[in-house]
């Protein structure tokens, strides 16, 4: 039954490719008669009855609570225990030396948390100060605190985080959640991503790949300053001429399908070109957030250089939240702090603090958080010592897969709940712990997908998101 | 490991872990013997066969024993047409021409077969096809990358250094002790171009020069390890190799090769097969327009300067506060940029003039740039004086953890030992020493790898999938007997690559038709194609996507060699590229993409979406994708829409004005092959459309648009039949 609902690559690779109706007459409403034009293409066939395609929009396995996933990515790796895990321990042992294995048997320095927690909202969580706006929302999330991954270099450790594997080559969860629901909207892909224009991601593209996922299902990477996508639009074509162009070449290509009996891409493309078309006039608008208010642009804090960034990033999430895109995922890059953790996570915070407050409060006022999930964190922890040479300059904090922190909001998450815990000194995931592949299972559950369930078989086998499944994180839901 | 347990936290148990898990790896490591890849090469019998009707040649006994062996049967040959496109775009990665194609399917025999090769592989558009797939493996770019991404002027003479060596069908053994040690033998100054290999490297900023010189000898090590041998040495720094037999120490004592190394810009003049002797007109002629172009942009740019500071001058002057007097120094010159920065004096469209103008001067008046002429080129010598010679491992890989000195010597799985190699009485370098090792007879490595990569970019994938990591990470190994085979001929013809093309071209299985009668069945049984009973889809590369449009429009420039031209660049991208960036002429931006300016910071958005290499670091293998982007570069863009119209020029101009005969012709062009009733039905329709839709007439706007041309329908059809699949994909 609830694999009925979820097309196969088979079934998506002989759906039809034909323009949706519904679109066209959207698209075309001005300037062409619109009626005349879907008579038209009916006639050449070009508009089907049953048009099913990979991403129209679909109930998962269960009755999710959220139907968008926002997920914050803070590349590099915040530490738990500078956000929101405070270890007091730490500051005793500041200074004092560790031997243990670091890639090898090292000696290293203890490192404490060089800012100050306090308690927040009626929960009482704590949380540092780097982060005095978020501080706020702390009821409306819940803190994973015994979270761990099984990587703990960048690049493995982010492919880890985004597809739930060490290596390229599989699914990213927005790829999964698209192809398990669809999208809403039909005029935007299913799943974004939104990068962080001072530099790339570890491991690049592979990050927001759909690996043997329909192509459809591939991360769509949009520029959150300047043209969204270069050539979006063609330069002096019109959007008449460019759909008989692009009519056209869907029927040539059509009469060669035989030629290339086994290449599953070619149906893609087809379909690309139509989301291409119909994105021309739906990005922008997307996009645009200046059709916001002045107060909606301040709460995001497009006042301030320092988090105009990523206050655009979060508006441009809620605004696709909006228009139904499933899963949106931003990058904001810097968090490596193997030297000088104080003025690193100082800055990271400053550029987010307000841009993710904003982001929540907007979308409780707005009442989106309900059914949008929004999710925090980075692809691995931090270690509560450092090396000794950065400890004698600026101490930092190095790689820590056993213990990492993330929280959620929204989409049926428990608000104020802090969920596990970390022995004293933060090192590692001790009470109810968490594995990576648990968080995604949660992502999937809110969404309304049953991780055991989302299965593509290929290369011999049905492949997971949580290869041999995850567990749900119950403690964080409400 | 259940790290909930308290035990585990104790530092007790964590001390009995570090002692015992080395240990336990060297009682495993010493139990194992070699495996393949790691073994020496020994020739494989040819399996016997029965149904000799389909074996070509030995490679095909290889296939077809292990198809028997599963149930498959091969796929029937391709047709003509389908063969000849596959050979010349696998070869010179450019369409064979309608005539070509008309001769080849009037006579597809064997003997015609042959000669086609013979003749593709003479043609030099050969090296620049196969030269852009080593440019891929060693990082190439025309720029340094990093944070600030200048120029490396000149580092062109390498990649024409490439093309040649492809060309010439340079011994691929020869062609490794170039790039490693070109200054250590007697190959005269050719040889020397060839070791900017060991200078490619992406230098990120540091504040301890000792981390930077770890980074190159990092880069240095890991590029050998994964381009000459095909394994991931880089994973050894840090810790013994979790997977393939190779000890940290290992890593290391390969690094103590290269600890002498000196690599820089030194002069170098330029070789007879370089581009300035032999084509000197041109030559002297690109230089005097660069000179003068540099010369009017300072003439510019010094104007505007003048203008901002006089403004600056007239205004504040009278008026100087103490406040103003620090922000304007006496000639306006100083603090210009801290009065700019802050927008006081001047509005924000004037203050990105003025940043435009801060950074072009910073490229261009680099008294480097006005070298950019004479002739240099990236030399490598070995210092003792210089560099600390003596190598150690490193713990961590930090400089700073130094443990066992170690003495150079080669991978210990393929020597069975961990003997330091000899180095009294060296003649020349150390580096020497190490690519008579790799380039010789006895590592096994380096003709298995480059067998592999040769028949990887002929198939779209190798026989080992992973051709850059052989290890036991690397994915495939069906056909491990046949990539011996392959090598033990490689070593026989004396690393002719091109005998290797010979060779491979002329088995039934690279001749396969991607239909398959029993695909249905033969999915079933594998569905990746991994025994090859079909041939499988190959989506053209960026570059040759780029080409083809190119040369089927009539606009390609095949001129060779020399500084790259800089492409067409959409505005809004320009005001982002931290290099200063003058879109060539129409003329040298129709090169071939291979002499495209490869800038790190500023990749074409055209080569990224079709998935450009990652020219940061070594490529093995371009990813195929497809994403929306590509429909954006391919169907939107202004180089796209200027192609289309060239095309429909071309064939106004070649065909005349019947519409059936530009179609029939447009084909031929793009596809050769005539289009059927029916697609010319579909096609004459579609020429016919303007009347029910009159085209929009606005004009492209483009300051590189020359032709005035025919727009409307058949610019339309045009640009539609360069996005066809048919267009990007091999059948």
């Amino acid at each position: 039954m609830k694999q009925q609902q979820i097309p196969s690559a088979m079934s998506a690779a002989q759906c039809s490719h034909g323009l949706d109706r519904r679109n066209l007459l959207y698209n075309f409403g001005n300037g062409v008669g619109a009626l005349a034009l879907t008579s038209l293409l009916q006639r050449d066939g070009v508009v089907q009855a049953n048009d099913s395609k990979v991403l129209s929009p679909r109930s998962g396995h269960l009755p999710g609570k959220a139907k968008s996933c926002i997920f914050l990515f803070m590349s590099g790796a915040p530490s738990q225990m500078d956000t929101f895990d405070p270890k007091p321990e730490l500051n005793r042992l500041h200074g004092q030396p560790v031997t243990r294995i670091y890639g090898s048997l090292v000696k290293r320095m203890y490192v404490a948390c060089p800012f100050t927690f306090q308690k927040h909202g009626e929960s009482g969580i704590e949380v540092s100060d780097i982060f005095p706006r978020l501080a706020k929302c702390v009821d409306d999330m819940a803190i994973i605190r015994s979270l761990h991954t099984s990587v703990e270099a960048h690049t493995t450790a982010t492919f880890f985080m985004n597809t739930g594997m060490p290596i390229p080559g599989s699914p990213s969860v927005g790829s999964w959640v698209a192809y398990g629901l669809g999208s809403e909207n039909e005029n935007l892909p299913g799943f974004v991503v939104l990068p962080d224009t001072s530099g790339g991601v570890f491991g690049g593209a592979m990050n927001w790949s759909n690996a043997y996922l329909p192509t459809e299902c591939q991360g769509t990477l949009l520029n959150p300053v300047g043209p969204p996508i270069v050539d979006l639009q063609p330069k002096g074509i019109g959007p008449q001429r460019q759909y008989n162009n692009l009519r056209m070449l869907n029927r040539l290509n059509e009469k060669t399908l035989h030629l290339n009996p086994r290449n599953h891409d070619l149906m893609g493309r087809m379909r690309q070109y139509e989301l291409a078309f119909r994105m021309q006039t739906s990005v922008p608008d997307a996009l645009d957030v200046s059709q916001e208010s002045q107060h909606t642009q301040e709460l995001y804090g497009l006042d301030a250089p320092v988090t105009d960034e990523m206050g655009r990033k979060c508006l441009m999430a809620r605004r696709m939240v909006e228009r139904g895109v499933r899963f949106i995922q931003i990058y904001c890059n810097g968090w490596d702090s193997h030297e000088n953790i104080a003025s690193n996570h100082r800055r990271c915070a400053e550029r987010t603090d307000v841009p993710m407050a904003g982001l929540l409060t907007d979308l409780r006022q707005r009442g989106l958080l309900d059914d949008t999930l929004v999710v925090w964190g980075g692809e691995f922890g931090r270690t509560a010592d450092n090396s000794m040479n950065f400890f004698r300059t600026s101490p930092g904090r190095d790689h820590n897969k056993r213990a990492m922190i993330a929280w959620m909001a929204g989409g049926g998450v428990k608000g104020g709940a802090v969920v596990g815990g970390t022995d004293e000194l933060g090192i590692n995931a001790v009470d109810n712990t968490y594995h990576m592949h648990d968080l995604h299972a949660t992502i999937l559950h809110q969404m309304g997908l049953d991780d055991m369930e989302l299965t593509f078989y290929h290369a011999g086998r049905f492949k997971r998101l949580t290869d041999l499944g995850g567990q749900i994180i119950t403690e964080a839901l409400a | 490991m259940n790290p909930s347990n308290p035990f585990f936290r104790t530092t007790g148990y964590l001390v009995l872990l570090a002692v015992l898990i080395p240990a336990l790896d060297h009682i495993s490591a010493e139990e194992e013997a070699p495996q393949w890849p790691w073994t020496p090469l020994v020739e494989p019998e040819v399996p016997p066969v029965t149904t000799s009707e389909q074996v070509g040649n030995p490679i095909d006994a290889f296939v077809l024993s292990k198809l028997v062996s599963k149930g498959l049967t091969p796929a029937p040959p391709a047709s003509p047409q389908a063969l000849l496109r596959r050979l010349q775009f696998g070869l010179v990665g450019l369409p064979p021409s309608p005539q070509e194609m008309k001769s080849f399917v009037a006579d597809p025999s064997e003997e015609a077969y042959i000669q086609h090769i013979e003749k593709l592989l003479d043609d030099e558009g050969y090296g620049e096809r196969w030269g852009r797939h080593w440019l891929d493996l060693v990082r190439y770019a025309d720029t340094r990358g990093g944070a600030i991404d200048y120029p490396r002027p000149h580092i062109w003479r390498y990649r024409d250094y490439v093309i040649r060596a492809f060309n010439q069908d340079r011994p691929y053994d020869r062609f490794i002790r170039e790039q490693l040690a070109g200054d250590a033998f007697k190959y005269g100054d050719e040889g020397r171009i060839g070791l900017a290999f060991l200078h490619l490297w992406v230098p990120v900023e540091r504040t301890e020069p000792q981390l930077s010189r770890r980074d190159f000898l990092t880069d240095v090590v890991g590029v050998t390890g994964s381009v000459f041998l095909g394994v991931t040495l880089e994973c050894a720094r840090c810790h013994d190799h979790k997977y393939d037999p190779i000890p940290t120490s290992d890593y290391y004592r390969m690094e103590a090769f290269f600890a002498p190394l000196e690599v820089g810009p030194q002069k170098l003049p330029f070789g007879q097969y370089e581009k300035p002797i032999q084509n000197q007109d041109t030559w002297e002629k690109q230089k005097q327009t660069w000179l003068t172009l540099l010369d009017k942009r300072k003439e510019w740019q010094d104007q505007k300067l003048k203008s901002y500071r006089e403004r600056l001058r007239k205004r504040y002057r009278p008026a100087a506060t103490a406040e103003l007097k620090d922000l304007v120094a006496e000639d306006g010159s100083r603090d210009l940029p801290t009065a700019m920065d802050e927008g006081i004096l001047f509005t924000p469209e004037e203050v990105a003039t003025y940043r435009n103008i801060k950074r072009q001067t910073a490229r261009f008046a680099n008294p480097n740039h006005r070298d950019y002429f004479e002739p240099t080129a990236y030399l490598a010598k070995d210092s003792s004086l210089k560099n600390d010679v003596a190598t150690y491992v490193l713990s961590g890989g930090s400089y700073k953890l130094r443990e066992d000195a170690v003495e150079p010597g080669f991978l210990s799985a393929v020597t069975g030992s961990s003997e330091p190699v000899d180095l009294t009485g060296l003649p020349g370098t150390r580096r020497r020493l190490l690519a008579d090792w790799i380039a010789g007879p006895d590592n096994p490595l380096m003709a298995r790898v480059m067998v592999n990569r040769i028949w990887q970019y002929h198939f779209g994938k190798g026989l080992i999938a992973t051709s850059s990591d052989f290890g036991v990470n690397g994915s495939g190994g069906i056909y491990r007997d046949l990539i011996d085979w392959l090598a033990v001929q490689f070593r026989r013809s004396g690393y002719s690559i091109k005998d290797m093309h010979r060779l491979i071209l002329s088995s039934n299985v690279y001749r396969q038709s991607m239909i398959h009668p029993q695909a249905a069945e033969f999915d079933e049984i594998d569905s990746k194609n991994e025994y090859l009973w079909v041939r499988s889809p190959i989506r053209h590369e960026a570059e040759v996507i780029r080409d083809c449009v190119l040369s089927v429009s009539g606009s390609l420039n095949r001129e060779m060699g020399g500084p790259p031209f800089f492409p067409e660049v959409d505005d809004e991208l320009m005001q982002r590229a931290p290099t200063w960036w003058q879109p060539s002429e129409p003329e040298q931006r129709h090169r071939r993409t291979i002499y495209m300016l490869q800038s790190r910071s500023l990749q074409l958005p055209f080569l990224k979406v079709f998935n450009g290499a990652n020219i940061d670091e070594s490529c093995p293998v371009r990813d195929v994708t497809t994403v929306t982007p590509q429909v954006f570069a391919l169907f939107n863009s202004q180089f796209m829409q200027q192609q289309s119209k060239e095309f429909a020029n071309r064939i106004t101009r070649e065909s005349g004005s019947d519409s059936s005969q530009q179609i029939t012709y447009a084909y031929q062009l793009a596809y050769q092959r005539s289009p059927t009733p029916e697609e010319l039905d579909s096609c004459l329709k579609f020429l016919e459309r303007d009347e029910q839709f009159p085209a929009t007439t606005a004009r492209i706007e483009s300051k590189f648009d020359h032709t005035a041309g025919p727009t409307g329908s058949l610019t339309d059809l045009c640009l539609v039949l360069l996005n066809s699949n048919e267009f990007l994909y091999l059948q």
